[in-house]
Order: C-alpha cells, then sequence, then structure tokens
C-alpha cells in the first residue's frame, strides 16, 4: 500500500488553507479485511488525508524549511461511513504556523456532506537533513497530483498540460 | 495489505480492559513511504491498531453479537517514534459502555517506554453480521487470544 492519501491538490492559498482530493476505490488494499462482507474506509486513514494535506500546505508555505509529523490530535468527529466510490474532499486550515509548530483544523467531505472532522491537529517542525531534502521535496511533488512542476513552483490549471 | 494491525490479545476482561501487541517489521508496505529513507510507524495506524483491539473488546464484552466503528477521538498525543523491530504493547481500558457505544482511553508503548496515548475514544456499535462472517470473527478472536487454535489446526 502506498502511504499518499492525496491524489490531486485542487486549491491552496499559501499560509491559509490546502484543499485535496482522494478517491476512494474498491481496489484499495485496506479493503482487504476491513471489511469482509462491507468496504468500509479505516476512520484513521481520513485523519492521515487530513493531516497530509495540511503538512503539505505547510511544507509549501514554507517553502520545504521543514517536515511536519504530528504530535497531537483532538476532537476528531466521524459522522458516516467513506465507501468505495465516493471523492472525499479534504480540507487542512491553518490556524497558526511557526518556528516550532503548527496548527491545523481539517474537514473531510462527500458530494459537500461533511463526513469527518478534526477540531484541532498540531505538527512538530522537524529540520530535515540537506541529504534528505530532495527526497521529501519528491515526495511533496508527487502528492500534489501536478500542482506542483519538478522544481516545486505552483502551476495553474492552464499551463498544467505544458509542463508534463 | 490486510488491514490487521494487531497480532496478539495478551490480556481482557470483558467490559473492562485488553492488552494486544503488534510488531512492527520493515517489510511492512507503509514503511516505504512513510517516510523515505525514515521508516516509521504512521500515528494514524496506531490509532488503527487501539481501534481494532478495542473492538475485538466490544465483540467479546456484547456476547460476539456487535463490533465497534470509531465516531470519535480526543486529545492523542504521539511522543515517540515507533520503529521497525519494535514491539508494540497496547492497552486499552473502556470507562463506560451504553446502548450506542463505548468510551475508552488507551495508550500503546514499547517496552516501559509510552509513545501514544488517547484519553478519549468512542466508538459506536456495529452488527457483526453486516461487515463480517460471524464464525470467521470468532475463529480469529479465539486464534488471537489464543484460546483454540485457527480452522482446528494445533500448531
Amino acid at each position: 500500500m502506498r502511504f499518499y492519501l492525496i491524489d490531486k491538490v485542487i486549491h491552496f492559498e499559501a499560509g491559509k488553507r490546502g484543499v485535496g482530493i482522494k478517491n476512494v476505490t474498491l481496489a484499495e488494499e485496506f479493503f482487504i479485511k476491513h471489511y469482509d462482507r462491507t468496504p468500509l474506509m479505516p476512520e484513521p486513514l481520513i485523519i492521515e488525508a487530513l493531516a497530509q494535506i495540511g503538512g503539505w500546505t505547510i511544507a509549501v508555505s514554507t517553502h520545504y524549511r521543514y517536515v511536519a509529523i504530528m504530535l497531537r490530535i483532538d476532537n476528531v468527529r466521524f459522522y458516516r461511513y467513506v465507501r468505495p466510490g465516493d471523492q472525499l474532499v479534504l480540507q487542512a486550515t491553518i490556524l497558526s504556523i511557526s518556528e516550532n509548530g503548527s496548527l491545523i483544523e481539517g474537514r473531510a467531505e462527500v458530494n459537500g456532506e461533511v463526513v469527518a472532522s478534526i477540531g484541532r491537529l498540531m505538527y512538530g517542525n522537524y529540520q530535515v537533513p540537506d541529504h534528505l531534502k530532495v527526497f521529501i521535496k519528491k515526495g511533496y511533488i508527487y502528492a500534489s497530483g501536478g500542482f506542483l512542476d519538478r522544481e516545486g513552483n505552483e502551476v495553474h490549471q492552464g499551463t498544467l498540460r505544458n509542463t508534463l | 495489505m490486510r488491514f490487521l494491525l494487531l497480532d496478539r490479545i495478551l490480556e481482557y476482561q470483558k467490559g473492562r480492559f485488553a492488552i494486544g501487541s503488534k510488531d512492527v517489521t520493515m517489510s511492512e508496505d507503509f514503511l516505504a513511504d512513510h517516510f523515505p529513507r525514515f521508516p516509521v510507524m504512521p500515528g494514524v495506524l496506531q490509532l488503527e491498531a487501539i481501534s481494532q483491539l478495542a473492538s475485538w473488546l466490544v465483540f467479546a464484552s456484547k456476547d460476539f453479537k456487535v463490533k465497534g466503528t470509531l465516531s470519535g477521538l480526543g486529545n492523542i498525543k504521539f511522543k515517540d517514534f515507533v520503529k521497525p523491530g519494535d514491539q508494540l504493547i497496547i492497552e486499552v481500558t473502556f470507562e463506560s459502555m451504553d446502548s450506542e457505544g463505548v468510551t475508552f482511553k488507551a495508550h500503546a508503548r514499547v517496552k516501559d517506554k509510552i509513545k501514544t496515548t488517547m484519553s478519549s475514544g468512542r466508538l459506536s456499535y456495529i452488527d457483526v453480521e453486516q461487515i463480517e462472517d460471524l464464525e470467521d470473527a470468532k475463529e480469529y478472536f479465539y486464534y488471537l487470544t489464543g484460546e483454540k487454535p485457527w480452522g482446528g489446526y494445533s500448531l
């Protein structure tokens, strides 16, 4: 199982918020045994998807200076099940960014209906050793689903086709 | 990857607590991306392991009729990284059970070092027959606890 839980970034405002989408398909490996008769997306993976779009937003806003690692999660609610065929729209809103850490709140929707929300998610900012920076940056570019070009710059929808 | 994040149930008492273990190995799929050249077990998968253990305890406590799915989580702290080679010991304690679900708290440790704590989790009941075959689920539960061999084989 690849541990990238965002397919595409559809909206981004530096320092404010990021919106990504995740298509949930029956071919996902986590549907094996979760569950045998009724495939339901594991709830912690929705948290992870929100944490990834939040971490992505922080990393791009701070020009990849840090890698954001989850330290605390509070006030999480799950309102309904997520099933294969659903398209999750994941929205992370930044509450604060500082040198030591960052705080976001998150909301996941399917067809405009809220399926999960996170009240507060706190990241610690870790300095990345220089020799690993290239891998970290590659990961964020990969997970942007074409929103960033190979150098990590934002791509506007009209120019996307030319850069690929 | 089979989404089973618990290897054993070491000890449990119906309606009260359960202790389970999960061995983290370098060959886990998720370690390839999390993170490149820095393999650590994702915090959310520790939460999933906690919820799976709590769900098995619901299963045992409610006479093998229902399991639990997460409906809320609060106050989770990730204190340290869990690395390949570690054996994660998970402890779940039920605080209250009602007609809708259970409220529990949990922590995960490696040896004596606490790695993750959760002070309030909430599971809602879900009918086992709706999501799984009841006999399969029971057999797997007894395999986890070591009470009966899986599929009748004695190892």
